[in-house]
């Protein structure tokens, strides 16, 4: 349950309010940043590779364009995909963990079987080959993200369900007669609250680095600038050009917004007492 | 010992994961707009002939159940049938494939190993000192780290180790120029440098981050400060009692993070080039090749579904707590 003195807790703690510093600049830049740069879609060859300088901060790639541009362009695409899946799998594994946990039984047993399963298959050999066979697209990368990354919320939430399933509160409600879709979602779930937000905050984390990776292997959108679409198409010469620059910006951006993500994950999981 | 029943269910789990693989690696093909006879017939580098031949060998041209069927069969055969390739045609998909695996398996060995012994090691060194200035600089170093892709930790150290100083060779697993054993072995070991050490910065912090919190979790039950109060040295409390409890959860993690860790692989093989079955898989994806595709994702999956069996087993043995 999330409670009043959490709220007043949470701003007092470090690791969450510097990973919710940190997440906002990003949005923001997300939000006002594209009307600020222009989209670097015009190649200009003359311009090609130049190093950091005051008119270009962060070097130019290949095709003469303005890194700092693509960047800012790109953290729409980052951000988006990232919280989107990141609410899928939580979505999905919220409702499996809570089914299979408060159930038990054949369908708890035959559904935790199945995130198991899941979470033996290598993810981001599963990605490949569902990205390889679905197309690329926006809607597909955010699929294959939320559909490998549930099975870690599923598990986390049904240990959760099972420690709560036999506490009084739970007893005294079947008693008085409550229904049971109401004890799962109206008393179980908001006492698991804060560990389902954590883990949503730390599955954006997992999720803006499969999205950069799909991209990066080629297999992710690569029409639209995204970080990961930076580092594919910086792989190919920056390094005979020793474009350092190309290379090292985006992957810092990555784990720039992945800190802030994973603080923020941190800091609720110590407000709230878990871990 | 370990329980017989836990050993079964162990041994079930595998096998039914593995038969999901199998489906997934079958259904999935077949979600595509054309059909795989279409994609044999559209593959330019295929001769017209021959594509019309392997429909008729593969069963293409069958209904959905006897494809599946020969798609069983064809994988329960010794040695395995997965396939022709088409990009390293007319080699069979397997023999590429076991080829590539060693690689793979090497380097994913010496990383698992390393960041397991690291990770362990630092996380008990830094819960020794728990909120000192040691233990605050190597927690917030090991998240921040463990934030950045795979594939870019291996970037930069192919820029930085590779370019920059060219300290360590920075393609492919071992120098074509090398002969006799000894030449050989100190240049695939010299090229696995960079790889592992890459792996390694990706995966040692989940272990460096378990083993700290398990360790000063331990550190505050009874029979610790029973053990204190009988005069035992610190020293020998911290190895003998305290570091053996709290290394059981990261065993577990160890076997559940395979998968990740061989994901980490892909990445990492395709930006050193490094010849193992992650860079084969993105040689596949790059040149359409579906049938490798398909068979290095069962190969991969198959390897890490047997990784996780043994490392389960050898869970029973060490917590006899294992229940199925």
């Amino acid at each position: 349950m999330i409670k009043s003195s959490d709220i007043t807790n949470a701003f007092s703690n470090k690791k969450l309010l510097s990973g919710t510093v940190i997440t906002a600049t990003f949005v923001l830049i997300a939000i006002f940043g594209p009307f600020v740069v222009s989209n670097p879609v015009q190649p200009a060859l003359d311009l090609a590779y130049l190093p950091p300088s005051l008119r270009f901060p962060l070097g130019t790639d290949n095709w003469g364009r303005s890194v700092l541009a693509e960047l800012v362009w790109g953290s729409r695409i980052s951000l988006t995909v990232g919280v989107v899946s990141a609410t899928a799998a939580t979505l999905i594994g919220t409702l499996v963990g809570l089914v299979a946990g408060y159930f038990g039984g054949i369908v708890g047993e035959v559904m935790m079987r199945l995130t198991d399963i899941m979470l033996i298959i290598p993810p981001l050999a599963l990605m490949i080959l569902l990205a390889v066979y679905l197309g690329p697209s926006e809607t597909t990368v955010i699929f294959i993200i939320a559909i490998t990354a549930w099975p870690f919320i599923a598990r986390t939430v049904r240990s959760e369900v099972l420690t709560r399933k036999n506490r009084t509160y739970v007893h005294a409600a079947k008693v008085t007669g409550v229904g049971t879709r109401e004890i799962l979602f109206s008393y179980i779930l908001p006492d698991i609250l804060p560990v389902v937000l954590a883990n949503a905050v730390l599955t954006v984390t997992a999720a803006i680095v499969a999205e950069a990776t799909l991209d990066f292997i080629g297999v992710g959108v690569t029409s639209i600038v995204s970080w990961g679409e930076i580092l594919y198409w910086a792989q190919q010469s920056a390094f005979y050009y020793n474009a350092w620059w190309w290379i090292l910006s985006p992957g810092l951006a990555i784990g720039a917004l992945g800190t802030g993500f994973m603080m923020i994950g941190l800091g609720v999981e110590e407000i709230t007492g878990h871990r | 010992m370990v329980n017989a029943r836990y050993l079964v269910s162990r041994a079930i789990g595998s096998l039914v994961t593995f038969f999901v693989v199998l489906v997934l690696n079958f259904v999935l093909p077949r979600l595509l707009p054309e059909s795989p006879a279409q994609i044999l017939a559209s593959n330019a580098r295929l001769p017209q002939v021959v594509a019309a031949q392997l429909t008729i060998k593969f069963g293409l041209d069958q209904p959905v159940y006897v494809q599946f069927e020969k798609y069983l069969l064809g994988v329960f055969s010794w040695p395995p049938n997965l396939g022709v390739s088409y990009s390293f045609y007319p080699s069979s998909v397997l023999s590429i494939i076991l080829q590539r695996l060693p690689w793979t398996l090497f380097l994913v060995g010496s990383a698992v190993f390393v960041s397991w012994i690291l990770g362990t090691l630092l996380g008990i060194a830094a819960s020794m000192r728990s909120r000192s200035l040691f233990d605050n600089s190597s927690l917030v170093g090991a998240i921040v780290i463990y934030t950045f892709p795979a594939f870019w930790i291996g970037l930069f150290l192919l820029w930085f180790f590779g370019i920059e100083f060219r300290i360590f060779p920075v393609f492919g697993a071992f120098s074509t120029s090398s002969t006799g054993v000894l030449s050989f072995l100190s240049s695939a070991g010299l090229h696995a440098v960079l790889p592992i050490l890459a792996l390694v910065l990706a995966n040692f912090s989940g272990y460096f981050l378990l083993m700290r919190n398990n360790m000063i979790n331990v550190m505050r039950e009874d029979f610790v400060i029973l053990e204190r109060a009988k005069g035992v040295s610190d020293f020998r409390i911290v190895l003998n009692h305290i570091a053996r409890n709290a290394m059981l959860p990261v065993f577990s993690l160890l076997s559940m993070n395979l998968g990740l860790v061989v994901s980490g692989a892909i990445g990492i093989e395709i930006v050193f080039s490094y010849p193992g079955v992650g860079y084969l898989i993105y040689q596949a994806v790059t040149s359409h090749d579906y049938p490798l595709i398909q068979g290095t994702f069962l190969v991969i999956s198959v390897a890490v579904i047997l990784m996780n069996f043994v490392a389960d087993v050898l869970y029973g043995y060490i917590d006899p707590r294992a229940k199925p």
